[in-house]
């Protein structure tokens, strides 16, 4: 048989050995980048995230110890098939309009959030200071991105912009399923406010 | 041809085939060895570039296993198997003149055969001769003397 006519035989198990690798190392590669709900910290956000690892190297660098090994950054999209992880989620980042549709999963914000941070209307708040979003007189959110002026927090990694939808305000808000939340049912430690906290530091 | 039909060629194939199978196990314990690496070094900010590079190494990793295995230990193991098969088969005598078929087939886990018709002073014999050795053919109608083993020409030489 001439060697053309044997590479080519060949060529149906090349493609199958690339799919297999593929197939394979993805999956092994989804056990290594992630781990335990209780020594990750995640934050699912409701807006396109142009560079998730980016921001997750950001918030890793005050956030890694003993316990945490990984902070892991998602865009709500990719809880498409299973909502389960977003549910335990230790923090969101939240389009105004879609509050609502998601407040069951909120937790309130501890005072620590709130400390210096005056409950006051949204609308007359500059973005840069840290905003409240109070539902039924519990703080529950604060501005992260201010549509009025176009500013946010880690504007490098989140363009909070959708060309399909409008310009809105969004919340940092932690999770009520969170097990990084002493307040939550089965909380271990508070390490979701130390997330918050390290969001809200970004440039 | 005589070199090709001989007990120490069957065994300078045998080592090929052996040399050709060692490389590929050493090829395909280094790309996973490397993946294995790669995995090791595994953290947020280079997971996708890692996963990338480690999916790369397997899949070239494989597939030059694969070439090695077709075009080096298979073929070398397969002659070096015919060879042996026919070494110790009785010996036929022929002369006439050759004509070799232009198209082959492979016998399964062996090597490929070319239909060769030997037209003697008696008879046409149908013969089978091994492809690599049909370009050193005569051209057709020169007279021949083979020798034949299990109906392969595994000698020929030139009638004057």
């Amino acid at each position: 048989m001439k060697p053309m006519k044997r590479l080519w035989n060949l060529i149906p198990a090349m493609i199958l050995w690339a799919m297999v690798s593929v197939f394979l190392w993805g999956w092994i590669f989804t056990f290594l980048t992630d781990t335990k709900p209780e020594n990750k910290l995640t934050l699912f956000i409701d807006a396109a995230v142009t560079d998730g690892t980016g921001l997750a190297v950001q918030l890793e660098e005050p956030l890694l110890d003993d316990t945490i090994s990984m902070v892991k950054v998602h865009p709500f999209t990719y809880a498409m098939l299973d909502s389960e992880p977003l549910r335990q989620s230790d923090a969101y980042i939240v389009r105004a309009s879609h509050v609502e549709e998601y407040r069951d999963w909120f937790a309130p914000l501890p005072e620590s959030l709130t400390t210096g941070s005056p409950e006051a209307s949204l609308e007359a708040q500059p973005a840069t200071s840290p905003d409240l979003l109070v539902l039924d007189g519990v703080p529950y959110g604060i501005r992260v991105y201010h549509a009025a002026t176009g500013t946010g927090i880690a504007q490098a990694f989140l363009p909070y912009q959708d060309p399909a939808l409008p310009d809105e305000d969004y919340y940092l808000m932690l999770g009520k399923a969170s097990l990084h939340l002493t307040a939550n049912p089965g909380g271990l430690d508070d390490r979701a406010i130390l997330l918050a906290e390290a969001f809200l530091n970004l440039p | 041809m005589n070199n090709w039909y001989s007990p120490q060629r069957a065994s300078q194939l045998k080592k090929r085939a052996d040399r050709y199978q060692w490389i590929s196990f050493a090829v395909a314990a280094l790309s996973l060895a490397g993946c294995i690496f790669l995995c090791t070094q595994v953290h947020t900010a280079n997971a996708s570039r890692l996963l990338g590079l480690t999916i790369g190494l397997s899949v070239l990793g494989g597939w030059a296993v694969m070439l090695l295995i077709v075009f080096g230990q298979r073929p070398a193991k397969a002659e070096a198997g015919h060879i042996q098969g026919l070494w110790d088969a009785p010996e036929e005598h022929h002369t006439g003149t050759l004509t070799v078929s232009k198209d082959g087939f492979q016998i399964p886990g062996s090597i490929v055969v070319r239909k060769a018709r030997l037209q003697t002073e008696a008879e046409t014999l149908t013969l089978n001769l091994n492809a690599r050795f049909a370009a050193r053919m005569p051209a057709p109608g020169t007279p021949v003397r083979v020798t034949v083993k299990k109906k392969f020409i595994t000698h020929l030489e030139v009638v004057e």
